[in-house]
Protein backbone atom coordinates (compact mmCIF):
# COMPACT_ATOMS: atom_id res chain seq x y z
CA UNK A 1 0.00 0.00 0.00
CA UNK A 2 1.26 3.35 -0.92
CA UNK A 3 0.53 6.64 1.20
CA UNK A 4 0.41 10.04 -0.77
CA UNK A 5 1.14 13.33 0.23
CA UNK A 6 0.74 16.03 -2.06
CA UNK A 7 0.46 19.91 -2.46
CA UNK A 8 0.93 22.43 -4.91
CA UNK A 9 1.29 26.03 -4.76
CA UNK A 10 1.68 29.15 -7.10
CA UNK A 11 5.16 30.86 -7.08
CA UNK A 12 5.47 34.70 -5.45
CA UNK A 13 5.54 35.73 -8.95
CA UNK A 14 2.30 34.47 -10.72
CA UNK A 15 0.51 35.44 -6.90
CA UNK A 16 2.37 38.94 -7.61
CA UNK A 17 0.53 39.43 -10.88
CA UNK A 18 -2.15 38.05 -10.32
CA UNK A 19 -1.41 34.65 -12.92
CA UNK A 20 -2.75 31.41 -11.80
CA UNK A 21 -0.57 28.12 -10.92
CA UNK A 22 0.38 26.56 -13.93
CA UNK A 23 1.57 23.23 -12.14
CA UNK A 24 -1.03 20.66 -12.19
CA UNK A 25 -0.99 16.81 -10.53
CA UNK A 26 -2.60 14.26 -10.82
CA UNK A 27 -2.44 10.87 -8.44
CA UNK A 28 -4.63 8.16 -8.19
CA UNK A 29 -4.38 4.01 -7.85
CA UNK A 30 -5.71 1.14 -10.25
CA UNK A 31 -6.13 -2.14 -8.88
CA UNK A 32 -2.63 -2.42 -6.70
CA UNK A 33 -0.91 0.05 -8.72
CA UNK A 34 0.20 3.55 -8.12
CA UNK A 35 -0.30 6.53 -10.92
CA UNK A 36 1.40 9.76 -9.88
CA UNK A 37 1.68 12.74 -12.56
CA UNK A 38 2.73 16.83 -12.39
CA UNK A 39 2.91 19.23 -15.18
CA UNK A 40 4.51 22.43 -15.39
CA UNK A 41 3.16 24.83 -17.93
CA UNK A 42 5.74 27.40 -19.12
CA UNK A 43 5.08 30.56 -18.35
CA UNK A 44 5.24 32.48 -20.96
CA UNK A 45 2.36 30.19 -22.83
CA UNK A 46 -0.75 32.13 -23.09
CA UNK A 47 -2.98 29.37 -21.80
CA UNK A 48 -0.32 27.14 -19.59
CA UNK A 49 -2.51 25.94 -16.77
CA UNK A 50 -4.63 24.78 -19.40
CA UNK A 51 -2.06 23.30 -21.21
CA UNK A 52 -0.84 21.57 -17.66
CA UNK A 53 -3.57 20.27 -16.71
CA UNK A 54 -4.96 18.76 -19.90
CA UNK A 55 -1.55 16.67 -20.10
CA UNK A 56 -2.01 15.43 -16.26
CA UNK A 57 -5.75 13.86 -17.15
CA UNK A 58 -5.00 12.85 -20.44
CA UNK A 59 -1.81 11.03 -18.75
CA UNK A 60 -3.60 9.31 -16.24
CA UNK A 61 -6.63 8.59 -18.40
CA UNK A 62 -4.25 7.03 -20.88
CA UNK A 63 -2.53 5.07 -17.84
CA UNK A 64 -5.56 3.69 -16.52
CA UNK A 65 -6.73 1.86 -19.59
CA UNK A 66 -3.23 0.67 -20.46
CA UNK A 67 -3.22 -0.86 -16.65
CA UNK A 68 -7.00 -2.32 -17.82
CA UNK A 69 -5.40 -5.47 -18.77
CA UNK A 70 -2.78 -6.11 -16.25
CA UNK A 71 0.98 -5.04 -16.24
CA UNK A 72 3.20 -6.31 -18.44
CA UNK A 73 5.53 -9.00 -17.38
CA UNK A 74 8.80 -7.63 -17.98
CA UNK A 75 10.96 -4.18 -18.09
CA UNK A 76 10.57 -4.19 -22.00
CA UNK A 77 6.97 -4.57 -22.26
CA UNK A 78 6.84 -1.17 -20.26
CA UNK A 79 8.30 0.88 -22.61
CA UNK A 80 5.71 1.27 -25.66
CA UNK A 81 3.09 1.64 -22.62
CA UNK A 82 5.29 4.74 -21.79
CA UNK A 83 5.40 5.95 -24.90
CA UNK A 84 1.62 5.50 -25.74
CA UNK A 85 1.01 7.92 -22.28
CA UNK A 86 3.29 10.39 -23.65
CA UNK A 87 1.16 10.51 -27.11
CA UNK A 88 -2.13 10.83 -25.79
CA UNK A 89 -1.25 13.31 -23.35
CA UNK A 90 0.05 15.60 -26.49
CA UNK A 91 -2.82 13.91 -28.45
CA UNK A 92 -5.11 15.35 -26.32
CA UNK A 93 -3.45 19.09 -26.38
CA UNK A 94 -3.34 18.90 -30.43
CA UNK A 95 -7.23 18.36 -30.11
CA UNK A 96 -7.38 21.28 -27.40
CA UNK A 97 -5.32 23.95 -29.34
CA UNK A 98 -4.75 22.22 -33.37
CA UNK A 99 -3.95 25.88 -34.30
CA UNK A 100 -2.24 27.19 -31.56
CA UNK A 101 -0.34 24.37 -29.11
CA UNK A 102 2.32 26.60 -28.08
CA UNK A 103 -0.30 28.20 -26.14
CA UNK A 104 -0.78 25.31 -24.17
CA UNK A 105 3.29 24.54 -23.51
CA UNK A 106 3.89 22.56 -20.46
CA UNK A 107 6.22 19.76 -19.47
CA UNK A 108 4.61 16.27 -18.42
CA UNK A 109 6.44 13.79 -15.64
CA UNK A 110 4.80 10.29 -14.58
CA UNK A 111 5.23 7.32 -12.58
CA UNK A 112 3.54 4.57 -12.67
CA UNK A 113 4.57 1.69 -10.25
CA UNK A 114 3.20 -1.70 -9.90
CA UNK A 115 4.65 -4.70 -7.99
CA UNK A 116 6.60 -5.53 -10.89
CA UNK A 117 8.20 -2.42 -11.89
CA UNK A 118 8.63 1.18 -11.51
CA UNK A 119 8.24 2.54 -14.88
CA UNK A 120 8.51 6.74 -15.34
CA UNK A 121 8.34 8.93 -18.13
CA UNK A 122 9.93 12.60 -18.46
CA UNK A 123 9.47 15.27 -20.71
CA UNK A 124 10.91 18.58 -20.13
CA UNK A 125 12.12 19.98 -16.95
CA UNK A 126 11.44 18.44 -13.30
CA UNK A 127 12.63 15.43 -11.19
CA UNK A 128 11.47 12.28 -10.44
CA UNK A 129 13.41 10.86 -7.05
CA UNK A 130 12.75 7.37 -5.78
CA UNK A 131 14.08 5.53 -2.13
CA UNK A 132 15.45 2.56 -2.28
CA UNK A 133 14.90 -0.57 0.19
CA UNK A 134 16.89 -3.69 0.44
CA UNK A 135 20.64 -3.74 0.54
CA UNK A 136 20.88 -0.27 -0.41
CA UNK A 137 17.67 1.16 2.16
CA UNK A 138 17.41 4.89 2.17
CA UNK A 139 19.56 5.56 -0.86
CA UNK A 140 18.01 8.31 -2.85
CA UNK A 141 18.38 9.15 -6.81
CA UNK A 142 17.04 11.12 -9.38
CA UNK A 143 15.70 8.39 -11.65
CA UNK A 144 16.01 10.57 -14.98
CA UNK A 145 18.61 13.01 -15.83
CA UNK A 146 18.27 16.25 -16.38
CA UNK A 147 18.04 17.13 -20.34
CA UNK A 148 19.03 20.62 -20.35
CA UNK A 149 20.19 22.64 -23.07
CA UNK A 150 23.53 24.77 -22.94
CA UNK A 151 21.13 27.40 -21.33
CA UNK A 152 19.43 27.63 -18.01
CA UNK A 153 15.81 28.78 -19.58
CA UNK A 154 16.05 25.92 -22.41
CA UNK A 155 13.82 23.14 -22.17
CA UNK A 156 11.36 20.97 -24.47
CA UNK A 157 7.84 20.41 -23.69
CA UNK A 158 5.31 17.92 -24.41
CA UNK A 159 4.46 20.90 -27.27
CA UNK A 160 7.66 20.90 -28.98
CA UNK A 161 8.06 19.26 -32.14
CA UNK A 162 10.90 17.18 -31.11
CA UNK A 163 8.71 15.88 -28.17
CA UNK A 164 8.91 12.05 -28.95
CA UNK A 165 12.58 12.11 -29.43
CA UNK A 166 13.01 14.08 -26.27
CA UNK A 167 11.18 12.21 -24.15
CA UNK A 168 12.76 10.21 -21.59
CA UNK A 169 11.71 6.91 -20.06
CA UNK A 170 13.31 4.73 -17.14
CA UNK A 171 12.25 1.17 -15.59
CA UNK A 172 12.92 -0.41 -12.45
CA UNK A 173 11.78 -3.23 -10.12
CA UNK A 174 8.93 -1.95 -8.26
CA UNK A 175 9.60 -4.10 -4.76
CA UNK A 176 13.32 -1.85 -4.70
CA UNK A 177 11.26 1.18 -4.39
CA UNK A 178 9.94 2.26 -0.38
CA UNK A 179 9.78 6.15 -1.54
CA UNK A 180 8.86 8.09 -4.45
CA UNK A 181 9.27 11.79 -5.13
CA UNK A 182 7.81 13.79 -8.28
CA UNK A 183 8.61 17.79 -8.40
CA UNK A 184 8.22 20.48 -10.77
CA UNK A 185 11.37 22.46 -11.41
CA UNK A 186 10.30 25.30 -9.47
CA UNK A 187 11.18 23.76 -6.21
CA UNK A 188 14.92 22.43 -7.97
CA UNK A 189 16.81 25.24 -6.24
CA UNK A 190 16.18 23.95 -2.75
CA UNK A 191 16.07 20.33 -3.13
CA UNK A 192 18.56 19.08 -5.42
CA UNK A 193 22.40 19.37 -6.11
CA UNK A 194 21.87 20.54 -9.75
CA UNK A 195 26.12 20.29 -10.13
CA UNK A 196 25.84 16.82 -9.39
CA UNK A 197 22.15 16.20 -10.42
CA UNK A 198 22.00 14.16 -7.31
CA UNK A 199 18.86 14.80 -4.80
CA UNK A 200 19.94 16.50 -1.86
CA UNK A 201 19.41 13.51 0.90
CA UNK A 202 18.43 15.86 4.04
CA UNK A 203 15.45 17.42 2.20
CA UNK A 204 13.38 14.68 0.66
CA UNK A 205 14.72 12.20 3.68
CA UNK A 206 12.45 14.57 6.21
CA UNK A 207 9.86 14.40 3.43
CA UNK A 208 9.89 10.59 3.37
CA UNK A 209 9.42 10.85 7.02
CA UNK A 210 6.67 13.03 7.19
CA UNK A 211 4.95 11.37 4.69
CA UNK A 212 5.70 7.88 6.64
CA UNK A 213 4.09 9.11 10.03
CA UNK A 214 1.13 7.63 9.88
CA UNK A 215 -0.05 8.93 13.37
CA UNK A 216 -1.04 12.12 12.13
CA UNK A 217 -4.10 13.02 9.45
CA UNK A 218 -3.12 13.21 5.28
CA UNK A 219 -5.07 16.20 5.42
CA UNK A 220 -2.81 17.65 8.38
CA UNK A 221 0.55 16.75 6.51
CA UNK A 222 -0.59 18.33 3.36
CA UNK A 223 -1.49 21.32 5.08
CA UNK A 224 2.18 21.33 6.51
CA UNK A 225 3.83 20.73 3.00
CA UNK A 226 1.82 23.64 1.40
CA UNK A 227 2.89 25.95 3.99
CA UNK A 228 6.25 24.89 3.67
CA UNK A 229 6.18 25.63 -0.04
CA UNK A 230 4.81 29.13 0.77
CA UNK A 231 6.83 29.79 2.84
CA UNK A 232 9.61 32.77 2.90
CA UNK A 233 12.42 30.47 3.06
CA UNK A 234 11.52 28.77 -0.03
CA UNK A 235 9.91 31.98 -1.95
CA UNK A 236 13.17 33.85 -1.01
CA UNK A 237 14.94 31.25 -3.57
CA UNK A 238 12.06 30.80 -6.16
CA UNK A 239 9.19 32.71 -7.30
CA UNK A 240 8.14 30.07 -9.80
CA UNK A 241 4.61 27.61 -8.91
CA UNK A 242 6.36 23.94 -7.04
CA UNK A 243 4.52 21.05 -6.96
CA UNK A 244 5.28 17.82 -4.70
CA UNK A 245 4.03 14.65 -4.84
CA UNK A 246 5.23 12.51 -2.03
CA UNK A 247 4.38 8.19 -2.10
CA UNK A 248 5.49 6.36 0.75
CA UNK A 249 5.30 2.20 1.34
CA UNK A 250 3.56 1.05 4.11
CA UNK A 251 3.09 -1.74 5.76
CA UNK A 252 -0.08 -3.18 4.95
CA UNK A 253 -1.22 -4.79 1.57
CA UNK B 1 5.68 25.59 14.27
CA UNK B 2 5.69 23.38 11.45
CA UNK B 3 7.36 20.06 11.17
CA UNK B 4 8.93 21.21 8.15
CA UNK B 5 10.14 24.79 9.58
CA UNK B 6 13.89 23.59 9.74
CA UNK B 7 14.25 21.41 6.83
CA UNK B 8 17.19 21.59 5.41
CA UNK B 9 17.81 23.07 1.98
CA UNK B 10 19.97 23.24 -0.96
CA UNK B 11 22.03 26.08 -2.00
CA UNK B 12 23.20 25.76 -5.15
CA UNK B 13 24.92 28.85 -6.77
CA UNK B 14 22.38 31.33 -8.74
CA UNK B 15 22.45 30.52 -12.11
CA UNK B 16 24.18 33.40 -14.45
CA UNK B 17 23.25 36.02 -17.10
CA UNK B 18 27.05 37.86 -17.76
CA UNK B 19 26.07 40.86 -19.84
CA UNK B 20 29.64 42.52 -21.40
CA UNK B 21 29.38 45.71 -22.10
CA UNK B 22 32.03 47.69 -24.69
CA UNK B 23 32.51 51.14 -24.50
CA UNK B 24 33.74 53.85 -26.51
CA UNK B 25 36.07 55.98 -24.76
CA UNK B 26 37.53 57.64 -27.74
CA UNK B 27 38.81 61.68 -27.53
CA UNK B 28 35.31 62.42 -29.27
CA UNK B 29 33.56 61.01 -26.24
CA UNK B 30 35.07 63.50 -23.89
CA UNK B 31 32.79 66.02 -22.38
CA UNK B 32 29.04 65.30 -22.06
CA UNK B 33 28.98 62.03 -23.74
CA UNK B 34 31.66 59.93 -21.22
CA UNK B 35 29.72 61.89 -18.37
CA UNK B 36 26.40 60.48 -19.29
CA UNK B 37 27.93 57.43 -20.02
CA UNK B 38 29.48 57.02 -16.58
CA UNK B 39 26.17 58.42 -14.96
CA UNK B 40 24.21 55.67 -17.48
CA UNK B 41 26.31 52.59 -15.24
CA UNK B 42 25.34 54.17 -12.38
CA UNK B 43 21.99 53.94 -13.18
CA UNK B 44 22.66 50.17 -14.50
CA UNK B 45 23.94 49.00 -11.56
CA UNK B 46 21.28 51.06 -8.73
CA UNK B 47 18.90 49.63 -10.71
CA UNK B 48 19.79 46.31 -10.43
CA UNK B 49 20.21 46.21 -6.95
CA UNK B 50 16.51 46.95 -6.64
CA UNK B 51 16.04 43.31 -7.95
CA UNK B 52 17.11 40.66 -5.31
CA UNK B 53 17.18 37.94 -8.04
CA UNK B 54 18.82 40.29 -11.06
CA UNK B 55 21.92 41.36 -8.31
CA UNK B 56 23.18 37.71 -7.52
CA UNK B 57 22.41 36.39 -10.97
CA UNK B 58 23.26 39.60 -13.86
CA UNK B 59 26.96 39.48 -14.08
CA UNK B 60 28.48 42.68 -15.77
CA UNK B 61 32.29 42.93 -17.72
CA UNK B 62 33.18 46.18 -19.30
CA UNK B 63 36.16 46.69 -22.35
CA UNK B 64 36.65 50.25 -22.92
CA UNK B 65 38.55 51.12 -26.29
CA UNK B 66 40.10 54.62 -26.60
CA UNK B 67 43.51 55.40 -26.26
CA UNK B 68 43.86 51.61 -25.47
CA UNK B 69 41.72 48.82 -25.00
CA UNK B 70 41.17 48.26 -21.56
CA UNK B 71 39.22 45.47 -19.75
CA UNK B 72 37.68 48.20 -16.62
CA UNK B 73 35.77 45.45 -15.16
CA UNK B 74 36.53 41.74 -15.56
CA UNK B 75 32.82 39.68 -14.79
CA UNK B 76 31.59 40.22 -11.58
CA UNK B 77 28.24 39.91 -10.21
CA UNK B 78 25.76 43.76 -9.86
CA UNK B 79 25.88 43.04 -6.25
CA UNK B 80 29.95 42.87 -6.27
CA UNK B 81 30.10 45.60 -9.07
CA UNK B 82 31.87 48.84 -8.52
CA UNK B 83 31.43 51.58 -11.30
CA UNK B 84 34.43 52.69 -12.92
CA UNK B 85 35.78 55.58 -13.58
CA UNK B 86 35.85 56.15 -17.07
CA UNK B 87 38.33 58.71 -19.08
CA UNK B 88 37.92 59.64 -22.66
CA UNK B 89 41.06 59.85 -25.53
CA UNK B 90 42.66 58.56 -28.39
CA UNK B 91 41.14 56.65 -31.15
CA UNK B 92 38.50 54.12 -31.66
CA UNK B 93 40.66 50.51 -31.42
CA UNK B 94 37.18 48.95 -31.95
CA UNK B 95 38.45 45.51 -33.95
CA UNK B 96 40.48 45.13 -30.72
CA UNK B 97 37.74 45.53 -28.52
CA UNK B 98 35.51 43.06 -29.62
CA UNK B 99 38.25 40.17 -30.02
CA UNK B 100 38.87 41.51 -26.13
CA UNK B 101 35.41 40.98 -25.48
CA UNK B 102 34.92 37.65 -27.13
CA UNK B 103 38.02 36.26 -25.25
CA UNK B 104 36.46 37.55 -22.05
CA UNK B 105 33.05 35.95 -22.72
CA UNK B 106 34.56 32.46 -23.75
CA UNK B 107 36.82 32.61 -20.39
CA UNK B 108 33.39 33.27 -18.66
CA UNK B 109 31.74 30.55 -19.72
CA UNK B 110 34.11 28.20 -19.32
CA UNK B 111 34.76 29.48 -15.98
CA UNK B 112 30.48 28.59 -15.82
CA UNK B 113 31.10 25.18 -16.74
CA UNK B 114 34.04 23.70 -15.03
CA UNK B 115 32.16 24.94 -11.59
CA UNK B 116 29.02 23.51 -13.10
CA UNK B 117 27.08 26.93 -12.74
CA UNK B 118 23.96 27.04 -14.95
CA UNK B 119 24.00 30.43 -17.29
CA UNK B 120 21.93 32.35 -19.47
CA UNK B 121 22.69 33.55 -22.88
CA UNK B 122 24.98 35.97 -22.76
CA UNK B 123 24.62 39.73 -23.71
CA UNK B 124 27.41 42.07 -25.77
CA UNK B 125 25.94 45.82 -26.08
CA UNK B 126 28.10 47.47 -27.77
CA UNK B 127 28.48 51.28 -27.39
CA UNK B 128 29.93 53.70 -29.85
CA UNK B 129 30.30 57.22 -31.42
CA UNK B 130 32.76 56.52 -34.13
CA UNK B 131 34.26 54.46 -36.92
CA UNK B 132 36.94 51.93 -35.96
CA UNK B 133 40.30 53.01 -36.42
CA UNK B 134 41.79 49.62 -36.21
CA UNK B 135 41.11 46.09 -38.13
CA UNK B 136 37.59 45.53 -37.15
CA UNK B 137 36.23 42.89 -40.35
CA UNK B 138 37.39 39.85 -38.91
CA UNK B 139 36.42 40.56 -35.09
CA UNK B 140 33.17 41.47 -36.65
CA UNK B 141 32.93 38.54 -38.78
CA UNK B 142 33.99 36.29 -35.05
CA UNK B 143 31.39 37.81 -33.56
CA UNK B 144 28.89 37.30 -35.58
CA UNK B 145 29.73 33.61 -36.23
CA UNK B 146 29.59 33.38 -32.21
CA UNK B 147 25.90 34.83 -32.86
CA UNK B 148 24.84 32.87 -35.25
CA UNK B 149 25.62 29.89 -32.98
CA UNK B 150 23.35 31.00 -30.62
CA UNK B 151 26.37 31.73 -28.08
CA UNK B 152 25.35 35.36 -27.75
CA UNK B 153 23.02 38.37 -28.19
CA UNK B 154 24.44 41.21 -29.85
CA UNK B 155 23.21 45.00 -29.50
CA UNK B 156 25.30 47.83 -31.19
CA UNK B 157 24.27 51.24 -30.03
CA UNK B 158 25.36 54.56 -32.20
CA UNK B 159 25.75 57.74 -30.79
CA UNK B 160 25.43 60.61 -32.74
CA UNK B 161 27.90 60.94 -35.69
CA UNK B 162 28.41 56.81 -35.13
CA UNK B 163 29.48 54.76 -38.79
CA UNK B 164 26.29 53.01 -38.69
CA UNK B 165 27.64 50.47 -41.52
CA UNK B 166 30.13 49.46 -39.33
CA UNK B 167 27.28 48.55 -36.67
CA UNK B 168 25.29 46.91 -39.09
CA UNK B 169 28.07 44.30 -39.76
CA UNK B 170 28.55 44.03 -36.28
CA UNK B 171 24.95 43.44 -34.82
CA UNK B 172 23.86 41.49 -37.70
CA UNK B 173 20.33 39.81 -35.83
CA UNK B 174 18.92 43.14 -34.80
CA UNK B 175 19.23 46.56 -36.63
CA UNK B 176 21.75 49.03 -34.43
CA UNK B 177 19.88 51.43 -32.66
CA UNK B 178 20.85 55.42 -32.63
CA UNK B 179 20.40 56.99 -29.50
CA UNK B 180 18.24 59.63 -28.76
CA UNK B 181 20.91 62.76 -27.87
CA UNK B 182 22.64 61.81 -24.63
CA UNK B 183 20.08 59.42 -23.38
CA UNK B 184 22.49 57.14 -21.33
CA UNK B 185 20.17 56.97 -18.43
CA UNK B 186 17.52 55.77 -20.29
CA UNK B 187 19.59 53.20 -22.25
CA UNK B 188 21.07 51.57 -19.53
CA UNK B 189 17.59 51.42 -17.64
CA UNK B 190 16.56 49.47 -20.90
CA UNK B 191 19.16 47.46 -20.19
CA UNK B 192 18.37 46.64 -16.46
CA UNK B 193 15.15 45.58 -17.15
CA UNK B 194 16.35 43.68 -20.25
CA UNK B 195 19.08 41.98 -17.82
CA UNK B 196 16.43 41.77 -15.04
CA UNK B 197 14.09 40.01 -17.60
CA UNK B 198 16.56 37.49 -18.76
CA UNK B 199 17.73 36.29 -14.89
CA UNK B 200 14.53 35.65 -13.85
CA UNK B 201 13.42 33.82 -16.94
CA UNK B 202 13.13 30.22 -16.14
CA UNK B 203 13.25 27.14 -18.24
CA UNK B 204 11.38 26.98 -21.70
CA UNK B 205 10.70 30.80 -20.96
CA UNK B 206 11.70 33.23 -23.56
CA UNK B 207 12.82 36.40 -21.20
CA UNK B 208 10.66 39.18 -22.48
CA UNK B 209 12.97 41.97 -23.63
CA UNK B 210 11.23 45.57 -23.04
CA UNK B 211 10.77 47.79 -26.29
CA UNK B 212 14.28 50.25 -26.72
CA UNK B 213 11.60 52.76 -27.25
CA UNK B 214 12.94 56.15 -25.33
CA UNK B 215 16.13 55.82 -25.63
CA UNK B 216 16.90 54.47 -29.15
CA UNK B 217 15.18 55.05 -33.12
CA UNK B 218 16.33 52.68 -35.95
CA UNK B 219 18.81 55.28 -37.80
CA UNK B 220 18.15 56.17 -41.32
Amino acid sequence: MWRVVAACEAGTSHLRTGTPCQDAFAVARAGRSLLLFVADGAGSAARAEEGSRLAVDAALEAARSELASGEPPDAGGWRPILERIVRAARERLEAEAPEGLRELSTTLLGVLWSPGHLAALQVGDGWIVTESMGSTAGALRALIPPAKGEYFNETVFLTSSGFAERACYAVMPGEEVSGIALLTDGLEMVSMDLAEGAPHEPFFQRLFELARDTGEALEEQERELSDFLCSDRVSERTDDDKTLILAVRTGEE
Amino acid sequence: MGRLDDIDLKVNPEPRAACLLLLDTSGSMDGARIAELQEGLRVLHNDLLQDSLAQKRVEIGIVTFGDMVRVVQDFVTAQEFQVPHLAAGGNTPLGGALRRGLELLRGRKEDFKRNKINYYRPWVMLVTDGAPTDEWQAAAAELAAEEERDGVVVFAIGVEEADFGVLRQISRKREPMRLKGLQFRELFLWLSKSQKSVSGSRPGEKAQVPSPTGWGEIPT
